[in-house]
């Protein structure tokens, strides 16, 4: 009795192991494969644009304002649409590589919950590098896009569709490792 | 006297935290009345984005102030609750639900503490029966 060898004695041991090493490469998929938390992945790749209409920012402060952004202009190409705002800090920090990305692609940019005047502040900081700017100030355009938190950046094709989707601020590696190459195999 | 000091500095204390408690409870109810009981429904099965694992009910992010609004507004258009999950399903994905709905990916997250029951009952009822 005092000390009985047998299976049974460690069957909670074995079993609970085994429950943790099921849990562990479980999460290991999970980690690797889907949606790290930090960047979800966006449900509109391969997917046309929203069509939700975009009003340009009215950056010449004129009081009439009517005037929409029109993609279509830019459907014989890759291009990009860049979520961006004057208030966000991040998107002060990717404005460099937004410039750079602009000197191959055309990029449209869309003011998330900003006014006109700042977005013209900001710009004239950091420079403009879009062709276009919509103004989403009610935060609804985001939403249609599946934005959830400025800056975020996205491929559209020749097609329309959306290839894809950077969620917070562009750095040098992603630019480098990902849009780069999604660029030249379109040039090609 | 010291003694007397302390427990008039706890009671203080005490008093305080009460007191901030209800000041913040109060604070939001006033933030959330405008919304609808069914609007506060839904937005309590969907997840801030901003702030993960909290739902937009309690979350007072833009984001999630924006999505409130916009259920209302689906809600008023006519939209059903099952058309305002597909909604924000098809533009965030599953990932926005806090309920995470049963697919391939999930199966052994919604079915793997059954499992654990299973076997471990079978252990516990052998252990007790020798």
């Amino acid at each position: 009795m005092k000390s009985k060898f047998s299976i049974t004695n460690f069957l909670p041991v074995i079993l609970f192991s085994f429950i943790v090493i099921i849990s562990g490469l479980v999460l290991y998929k999970l980690r690797s494969s889907s949606s790290p938390p930090s960047n979800i992945t966006s449900q509109l790749i391969g997917k046309k644009i929203p069509e939700v209409p975009v009003k340009l920012a009215n950056l010449n402060l004129n009081i009439n304002n009517e005037e929409f952004l029109n993609f279509k202009n830019y459907q014989n190409q890759l291009f990009a649409v860049n979520f961006f705002a004057s208030w966000c800090a991040p998107c002060r920090v990717e404005a460099p590589l937004i410039e750079d990305l602009s000197k191959i692609i055309p990029v449209i940019g869309i003011a998330y919950k900003d006014k006109d005047i700042d977005t013209k502040k900001f710009l004239e900081e950091f420079g403009n590098p879009y062709k276009k700017i919509g103004a989403d100030s009610s935060g609804k355009i985001a939403i249609e896009w599946g934005v959830y938190g400025v800056p975020e950046t996205f491929l559209i094709n020749e097609k329309g569709d959306i290839i894809y989707r950077h969620a917070g601020p562009l750095l040098y590696n992603v630019f480098k490792s990902e849009i780069l190459p999604l660029i030249k195999n379109k040039n090609q | 006297m010291k003694k007397q000091f302390c427990s008039i500095l706890s009671i203080c204390f005490l008093y305080i935290t009460i007191i901030s408690n209800i000041t913040l409870a109060e604070e939001k109810n006033t933030q959330l009345n405008f919304l609808t009981n069914k609007t506060r429904e839904i937005a309590q099965n969907i997840k801030c984005l901003v702030c993960q694992n909290q739902s937009i009910d309690e979350s007072n992010s833009e984001l999630a102030k924006d999505l409130k609004k916009l259920i209302e507004e689906k809600l008023n258009d006519g939209l059903d609750e099952d058309e305002i999950y597909t909604f924000l399903r098809e533009r965030y994905g599953d990932y926005i639900l806090l309920k995470p709905p049963l697919n391939t990916n999930t199966i052994l997250l919604w079915f793997l503490p059954f499992i654990i029951l299973v076997f471990s009952s079978i252990y516990i009822f052998k252990f007790f029966k020798k």
